[in-house]
């Protein structure tokens, strides 16, 4: 009798790639439409004044004592003023950037010149990290940001924004 | 005549390296997929800033406040009755600040909504003191007072960290 005889071939196993195929190409088109590249969200921290300092402007009475959670009072050498256009078509955009220094006022027209002016003003400034920025009223809050980024780049990294002008502080209490 | 021997009758495709690119894709997509967080209103257009700095995963402590201009035609789709309960409210330009869960907002109602915030988080506190931190989201067509505005409220309510939202971008600006 062969040895062999009883033995039976042992049973293929089949998987099914099918349906796990199908299923993964569902979720490859799903992920796919729903797919967005946006850029990533960062922050950047903030700096304003201090009550003491707002409130000693308004009063020109001796500022209370110091609080040990407000943040501190801002002392920069530089301070932009940027005014925004008015008219109904550039509403919002940048008009005219002002550079302020003990030295004087410098007026320049787009951030490129503001960046060369500042990288200046960084050499001979007392406080070379800190800037102050005072945008108008209605200007563009992308403006705003740019006008900071430059700032950063020129190389004051603690960049700190100011009340507009004519900004009425009352409405906030 | 022969016509290729006995593998004529064996004509699956191998599905193996297909199914091995798929799921490699599969992956990729799984891993980049941008799920919005639920605080996170996608209303707001954040301006782009090379000093954004990436966020901290670990701050989990925040309130996030959005803030835009009223903008009518962005509220189009949203349905007549919708877009008729918002302009009730709001003005073309009126700020609008979005908080996710609370009905749009007025700079009144910010403010008392931003009290009661604050005085549940230094009931709930153990030291008394309040350490959350508020992430503001501003669209990039807010005028400047208006983002000024909700940052005083938010100093002014005493809430302390205050940080600015913005998309990161990685190349330089051209200047």
């Amino acid at each position: 009798m062969s040895k062999h005889k009883n033995e039976e071939p042992s049973p293929e196993v089949i998987l099914p790639i099918t349906p796990m195929l199908d299923m993964a190409f569902q979720l490859l088109t799903f992920f796919i439409f729903t797919y967005n590249p946006s850029g990533m969200e960062g922050q950047f921290d903030l700096s304003l004044p201090s009550d003491n300092e707002a409130a000693a402007k308004e009063t020109k009475t001796p500022p209370p004592p110091p609080d040990p959670d407000a943040p501190p009072k801002i002392e920069a050498d530089v301070t932009i003023v940027v005014e925004a256009v008015t008219d109904d078509i550039n509403r919002g955009e940048i008009a005219k950037i002002h550079i302020k220094q003990n030295s004087g006022s410098v007026i320049v027209g787009d951030l490129k010149e503001l960046f060369e002016k500042l990288k200046l003003a960084n050499e001979t400034a007392t406080e070379k990290e800190v800037v102050k920025i005072q945008p108008a009223s209605k200007l563009k809050w992308a403006n705003v940001v740019m006008v900071a980024d430059t700032c950063r780049k020129a190389g004051f990294k603690n960049v700190s924004f100011v009340e507009p002008p004519g900004f009425n502080i009352s409405v906030v209490n | 005549m022969s016509h290729g021997g006995s593998s004529e009758g064996n004509m699956e495709p191998n599905l193996t390296p297909l199914l091995d690119v798929v799921l490699q894709l599969l992956m990729f997509f799984m891993m980049c997929v941008n799920f919005v967080t639920n605080q996170v209103s996608e209303e707001i257009v954040l301006p782009e800033s090379m000093s954004a700095v990436p966020m901290d995963k670990n701050e989990v402590d925040v309130l996030f406040v959005n803030v835009r201009p009223f903008i009518l035609k962005d509220y189009e789709s949203k349905g007549a009755t919708a877009l008729q309960k918002l302009t009730d409210k709001f003005k073309e330009g009126d700020p609008f600040i979005i908080i996710l869960g609370e009905e749009p907002m007025r700079f009144n109602e910010f403010k008392f909504w931003l009290r009661n915030q604050f005085n549940t988080l230094k009931r709930t506190s153990k030291d008394g003191k309040v350490k959350t931190t508020i992430v503001m989201r501003a669209h990039k067509l807010t005028d400047y007072d208006q983002v000024y505005r909700v940052l005083q409220m938010c100093k002014v309510e005493g809430f302390r960290q205050i940080k600015l939202r913005a998309v990161t971008k990685s190349v330089a600006q051209p200047i």
